[in-house]
């Protein structure tokens, strides 16, 4: 045999060498690292809509401001304890009672962020007025919640028929 | 004669080595190629690993606030759903009450939605009257009696009765 032929066979070998034991595994390997370059570009494409969402959430929470104000009214950050006894102050007055006690109780957290600080009224008044103040209270941009409510008649003073309200109300903040 | 068989023996054999020596450079044409596009994708792929890693500036501070306002909004929807107007109440136990029966206290629980009444009326009848009024109202359940006290001095009857009343009758 001549030496070509002996290079054509090795040759012919070394092909079938490099199919399967080069082609094939870098095949298998290229395949399964476009399967990963596909999936990372299926997150990327997620991920920018994801971004393009958080953008439009954002803006549509622009737009509900008002709303939102609402939230925060009845949400203050701080406890804004002042304001609302301020705020009680003048519907006391409105509704012609009198204040006779108020206790309040430090902001306590009731979850996480959510604070709770109870407030203890005692006023005396006609019922009527102390009913209108109850609405005033319910009303509130505060949202306060009552929790506990005593209504006691007291002696009829000078042809009023006085009630004396105990209130405990619960307010929230951030 | 034999020559030429000889002649065109060596011609097929000398195509044989060509054929596999194109057979080889195509096999290592296919074998770098697929190199090539190997390193492409592992390049492609190391970009792409960073581009996702990477957040945009002015997204955190717009998904904290979102997040801050979601868990906001969740509260303020539970804040509303306990809400009470509890003049409401009132207003119902104003018409529910006896034109004979005095209250002389109301205690109202709006957490666990129960009220205690301590009154005066002047008779067991009337009494009776008042206690059918609060048990037939369908506002209101689990009406008892928890104490009748005659009042020698006053000639009145005194008592206190306790009974628990709809959330919906106070929501919001």
């Amino acid at each position: 045999m001549k030496t070509s032929n002996w290079y054509a066979i090795f040759y012919f070998l070394l092909a079938f060498f490099l199919i399967f034991f080069a082609i094939l595994p870098k095949q298998q390997e290229v395949k399964y690292l476009a399967q990963i370059q596909k999936e990372l570009k299926e997150s990327l494409k997620n991920k920018e809509r994801y971004f393009e969402e958080i953008k439009d959430l954002a803006q549509k929470l622009e737009e509900k401001k008002e709303v939102l104000t609402k939230i925060d009214l009845a949400l203050p950050k701080e406890p804004e304890i002042t304001e609302f006894l301020n705020f009680i102050e003048g519907k006391i007055a409105e509704n012609k009672l009198f204040l006779k006690r108020i206790n309040l109780s430090p902001s306590s957290p009731i979850q996480e962020k959510l604070k709770e600080t109870k407030i203890n009224l005692t006023v005396i008044g006609e019922y009527s007025d102390i009913k209108a103040f109850l609405g005033s209270l319910e009303t509130s941009a505060r949202l306060p919640k009552i929790n506990l409510l005593s209504l006691t008649p007291l002696q009829t003073e000078g042809g009023k028929n006085l009630v004396e309200g105990n209130i405990e109300v619960k307010v929230y903040s951030y | 004669m034999e020559k030429v068989t000889e002649e065109l023996e060596e011609e097929k054999k000398g195509w044989f080595f060509y054929f596999s020596l194109l057979f080889l450079i195509v096999v290592l044409g296919v074998y770098f190629s697929l190199y090539f596009r190997e390193k492409t994708i592992r390049k492609d792929i190391q970009k792409l690993e960073a581009t996702l890693q990477e957040r945009p500036a002015e997204i955190v501070p717009l998904e904290e606030k979102l997040k801050d306002y979601e868990k906001k909004i969740k509260d303020f929807q539970a804040l509303l759903q306990q809400h009470v107007l509890p003049s409401k109440i009132l207003t119902v136990l104003e018409a529910k009450t006896h034109p004979k029966v005095k209250i002389k206290k109301a205690n109202f629980n709006f957490e666990d939605f129960s009220l205690r009444i301590n009154g005066v009326t002047d008779n067991f009848f009337t009494l009776g009257q008042q206690f059918l009024a609060y048990k037939t109202d369908s506002n209101f359940s689990e009406v008892g009696l928890l104490g009748v006290n005659i009042n020698e001095k006053e000639k009145k009857v005194e008592f206190e009765i306790k009974l628990n009343f709809s959330p919906n009758l106070v929501s919001f």
